[in-house]
């Protein structure tokens, strides 16, 4: 289970999402079910199998055609905090990506 | 006029007459509307204003002596995750609760094309994840046939305000059964379209590669009419299709029945399958049969692999999706954070309900190095054995016949604490998606309480036509309700 | 020295496209921020891509150009992670199936030393963000710009082929010059069109072994780039020398210090959970259209280099200047289809050619390569002089005139009618007898005057050459 707790910890992480204590016990607890249950697919052969990705598609590219964009005002619409045309941020504490 | 008892095509009939005016439509749905949303709660947003502009337009191009499409005038619901255009989109989510998208979905698009007026905005589980309409982040919508249940979902606001005719026509969207599962337990007609025939621009994703947008209706014949509306290639989606099949099916007589072969799915009874379900289920088998389809069991043997399969791609896919919400240039922003890092992990913390987060976390450990392989890839290479399945089940059956859903509609809170027996209410709705059958369910019959029973009919991608057509066929001759008005009436 | 350096560099070019690489938004630099920019290249929900076949179709250019296998059924992924600049919060990107994979680009300069390419592909850029009050870690706060976000990038990445700073800048050089001479990309590190980091790590004399990689970024010049990897080669060897461990790293080159700093440790290696971008479907590339692509490549900078030197007869000096510069090789190629004095040609192309376009600030790209050969041609002719070529030929460069009317026009053009001159000399002989006489007298400044008076009654058209000898001619009969 301790080992169940520092995953979810590491995927809260990873998706930066906060989770509150009770979340974590909750989660690492339905993630074990879920993850149980979804090991179901590793009891079939799959060997030489390829995955599908795309059920089916027609292959198409687009034109090198410029169109209209959206207004500025439009773009920062939605926008919670902006200077001048520009989106802000604060602080970016370090470079992790 | 009873419109709530006409069919959008018979209204739409009356309007080309002039009998009654697109105004009057409007204002008809709309008081219904009102008056049923305090029990049902279907909607997150309405637009009378917008809808009545339309209807205002379409009853002057009457006046002017043109000729409009058929279901002009006529009002529609949306789902909340479809984009529109100066209208709050929220996705049933408390991040997206003040968005207010710069652009129209292609779907909302082709709707104004067709000068349909959308009355609202409908409730949904958040992001599409869920199978009652509980995880909307606002409140949960109730079944119209009964207050104390479940619309099912994630479009069962959609399928509410259809069975209660709020309107007489919806949209919602289908990932794993979120269009066809919330139709059943409301007793309404729902189409998963072929994946690539109706365009996903503006379509909010959950997971892209089964999202489709689908009808919701009361009668089949609204529904093909809604279908042919939304459906086309749109080159704004690279993944949309420019169908070869869009011609329309012939009218299904008692003559070409007979050349029909239905295979009834072996895996969909049973454990889990509520006998009622199961009973409903044989009646329609022995239906095809009297009218002389060849009716034979068939098996499915990935069916159990296929739900596992569905929700690995589908939480790794929306993992992925959800990445953008970070509260930057739109969506939830929490009070004070020290800096972005801060600032991203409380706005996705505070603006995500639970079942959003265990999907990020499920899909993100599904895709995350050293896993990779052993789930997301390899419930990749199941969906391939699925759809080599299906493609050689498809070969000898015209069509699939199972129930929609495992069970009738349950009761609110009967499952919420429980995600895996919540997963499991979509065991028959996962496998069409996987492989891009189109599928559509139809009311059944009831449950002696009263609930309506849905019925699942897949078949092969582009025939969407043929299976409106079966609907129509076992609608006419069944006349099950669809329209729950009545107990809405008597308990509203 | 014990050690040799392993070098391989990762480049970003931005391609040359009018939009971005997912959206119809104009790719053009230097727009009003948050000005070219919609729903896709925002990311905003619901908002899907659709690949640019331009840009398709300069990766494969490229890849090609650098000698890759093209992998017709590539398809394209999604890099997820956050940053304030990805509007998404993934990349869409290549991974495990790159357009283009093991190729190589010779280098003339190093004795064309084949430098492998281990894979090139196509992904988006992201936006801008500016940091407000100093650097990132000092900044306050950022801005974003979402301009940049989703125009076309083709990543290049080298194998650890390099073993210097100066093989990497020559190296740049010639990749600079194949993406600019198949108009691929810009190339311009200054605007960002063209991005590098540099990995190197030391690698003891005579052993396979590699020692730990460190990573350099922030160089915004090739010489940059130069001076980095010799600064870390040398920090390297020191740290080595006195038995220390190279830690693998992440370092920043700060050009006024002229030093590499540690920007972070290798901590967690990123995850960044690729996955097959459901919403673009693989690529089908059609073989014959790969080989229209592949047909459409001009000749490489080795290949042009070479047939300035054989087919020109131009020096290696001269025919590196030109290739360096392909605007003026260009030019040099438009004229030299109508002009076959080659030498001649690259010295006009290199001196006036060169001052003109400085000076007025165009680029040689649009000037008139015609207007340099016709104006050569008059001056071969004789009808011009040197002089007067320099000034028809910048008129008719910048003007847009044609030389021949402009030497008419402007009365430019060399009277060689000598007939006329004789006439002409014979009317100031009659006009100035006291001149005759000191001339005849043999005082120099005499036989000027009378020069001057000649060309200023030809207000400049003659050759002086001629008319001396006319003068010549008629003064020394009335002598005897
Ligand atoms: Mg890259
Ligand atoms: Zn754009």
């Amino acid at each position: 289970m301790e080992e169940l707790y520092s995953l979810v910890d590491h995927l809260s992480n990873l998706s930066r999402i906060k989770l509150s204590s009770e979340e974590k016990d909750l989660i690492a607890g339905q993630l074990k079910d879920i993850l149980g249950a979804a090991q179901k697919v590793q009891e079939l052969d799959t060997g030489g199998v390829p995955p599908t990705t795309h059920v089916f598609y027609q292959w198409r590219t687009r034109e090198d055609v410029p169109a209209e964009s959206l207004p500025v005002e439009e773009v920062l619409r939605n926008v919670p905090e902006r200077e001048s045309s520009l989106v802000r941020v604060p602080r970016i504490k370090s470079l992790d990506e | 006029m009873e419109l709530d008892r006409m069919s959008a095509l018979e209204i739409g009939e009356r309007l080309g007459k002039r009998e009654i005016s697109a105004e009057e439509v409007v204002n008809y749905f709309w008081e219904r509307t009102q008056k049923l949303e305090p029990e049902l709660k279907s909607f997150l947003t309405t637009c009378p204003e917008e809808a009545t502009g339309v209807a205002r337009q379409v009853d002057e191009l009457r006046r002017r002596g043109e000729r409009l499409p058929p279901l002009a005038g006529i009002p529609v619901a949306v789902k909340d995750n479809l984009s529109t255009r100066g209208i709050h989109t929220t996705c049933g989510s408390r991040f997206l609760e003040n968005y207010i998208p710069p652009y129209d979905a292609a779907v909302i698009q082709k709707l104004k094309e067709n000068y349909l007026p959308v009355l609202g905005k409908t409730n949904m589980d958040e992001f599409g994840m869920g199978s009652s309409t509980e995880n909307s982040a606002f409140y949960p919508t109730t079944n119209p046939w009964d207050f104390s249940k479940v619309p099912g979902g994630s479009s069962g606001g959609s399928a509410a305000a259809v069975a209660a005719r709020q309107v007489p026509l919806a949209l919602g969207t289908d990932t794993g059964g979120s269009v066809r599962q919330p139709a059943a337990f409301c007793g309404v007609f729902g189409l998963r379209p072929t994946y690539g025939r109706v365009s996903r621009y503006g379509l909010i994703a959950f997971a892209s590669s089964l999202d489709q947008v689908g009808p919701i209706t009361g009668t089949p014949e609204d529904g093909e009419a809604l279908f042919d509306l939304i459906a086309g290639y749109d080159e704004r989606d690279a993944t949309s299709l420019d169908a070869p099949g869009d011609i329309a099916e012939p009218e299904l007589d008692e003559q070409r029945v007979k050349e029909i072969k239905v295979g009834v799915i072996r895996e969909q009874e049973g454990n889990g399958f509520a006998p009622e379900v199961v009973e409903s289920v044989k009646e329609m088998a022995s239906f095809w049969e009297s009218y002389g389809a060849a009716v034979e069991e068939v098996s499915l043997p990935l069916t159990e692999y296929a739900l596992a399969a569905y929700y690995l791609i589908n939480a790794a896919e929306a993992s992925s999706n959800l990445g953008r919400y970070d509260g930057i240039q739109y969506g939830y922003r929490t009070g004070y954070a020290a800096d972005l890092q801060e600032l991203v992990f409380k706005n996705r913390e505070e603006g995500f309900g639970q079942e959003v987060k265990r999907r990020i976390v499920l899909g993100t450990y599904a895709l995350s190095s050293g896993y990779y392989d052993d789930y997301c890839l390899k419930a990749l290479k199941t969906r391939t054995l699925i759809l080599r399945d299906m493609q050689r089940v498809l070969q000898t059956y015209d069509f699939l016949l199972g129930p929609t859903t495992p069970t009738p509609p349950f009761g609110l809170g009967e499952k919420i604490e429980d995600p895996l027996q919540m997963y499991l209410s979509d065991v028959c709705t996962i496998t069409d998606p996987l492989v891009g059958n189109a599928a559509i369910s139809v009311p059944g019959g009831f449950t002696p309480e009263g609930m309506p029973l849905g019925l699942q009919m897949s078949a092969a991608p582009f025939r969407e036509s043929f299976l409106f057509k079966l609907a129509r066929f076992w609608q006419q001759r069944k006349k099950y309700l669809t329209c729950a008005s009545l107990q809405c009436g008597e308990k509203g | 020295m014990n050690y040799r350096p392993v070098i391989g560099l990762e480049i970003h070019v931005e391609l040359k496209t009018e939009t971005k690489m997912f959206c119809s938004c104009s790719a053009a630099f230097g727009e009003e921020p948050n000005s070219s920019c919609c729903p896709v290249c925002l990311g905003l929900p619901g908002s899907l891509p659709v690949i640019n076949r331009k840009a398709l179709e300069l990766g494969v250019k490229a890849a090609r150009a650098l000698n890759c296998t093209v992998e017709a059924n590539s398809r394209f992924d999604r890099k997820n992670y956050f940053y304030p600049d990805l509007p998404k919060a993934y990349q869409i990107s290549q991974y495990d199936i790159p357009l283009g994979h093991s190729g190589y680009l010779e280098v003339e300069p190093l004795t064309g030393k084949p430098i492998g390419i281990q894979r090139c592909h196509l992904e988006e850029e992201a936006g801008k963000l500016l940091h407000h009050g100093g650097s990132l870690l000092e900044a306050e706060y950022s801005l974003v710009d979402y301009n940049r976000a989703g125009i076309p990038l083709l990543e290049i990445v080298t194998a650890p082929d390099l073993i210097s700073g100066d093989e990497a800048y020559c190296f740049l050089n010639e990749l600079r010059l194949l993406l600019l001479y198949n108009r691929i990309s810009d190339c311009r590190m200054e605007e960002g069109s063209l991005r590098c980091d540099a990995n190197i790590s030391l690698s003891p004399v005579n052993s396979n072994s590699w020692g730990n990689k460190v990573e350099i970024k922030n160089l915004n010049s090739f010489k940059a780039v130069k001076a980095a990897l010799e600064f870390e080669a040398a920090r390297q060897e020191e740290v080595l020398s006195r038995r220390g461990e190279v830690l693998q790293e992440t370092r920043h080159w700060d050009e006024n210090q002229r030093k590499t700093f540690s920007l972070r440790g290798k901590e967690e290696a990123a995850d960044y959970r690729y996955f097959p971008e459901p919403d673009v479907p693989p690529l089908q590339l059609d073989g014959i259209w790969i080989q229209k692509v592949e047909d459409s490549l001009a000749e490489t900078p080795a290949e042009r280099r070479r047939r300035y030197r054989e087919q020109y007869g131009l020096k290696e000096g001269e025919a590196d200047l030109l290739v360096a510069h392909p605007s003026l090789a260009d030019f040099f190629d438009r004229a030299a289809i109508k002009y076959k004095g080659y030498r001649q040609l690259f010295n006009w192309i290199s001196g006036e050619i060169t001052r003109i376009a400085r000076q007025k600030n165009i680029s040689p790209e649009v000037l008139d390569s015609g207007a340099l050969v016709e104006t050569l041609q008059l001056m071969d002719e004789g009808s011009i002089n040197r002089g007067t070529a320099r000034k028809v030929l910048e008129e008719a460069l910048v003007e847009g005139k044609n030389p021949a009317e402009l030497a008419l026009d402007k009365g430019m053009e060399q009277i060689t009618d000598t007939g006329a001159l004789g006439e002409l000399v014979d009317e100031v002989l009659r006009d100035n007898p006291r001149a005759v006489g000191d001339y005849l007298e043999g005082k120099k400044k005499a036989g000027n005057f009378l020069l001057g008076q000649v060309m200023s009654r030809t207000r400049g058209k003659a050759d002086p050459s001629v008319v001396k000898e006319i003068l010549e001619e008629q003064v020394h009969p009335r002598k005897r």
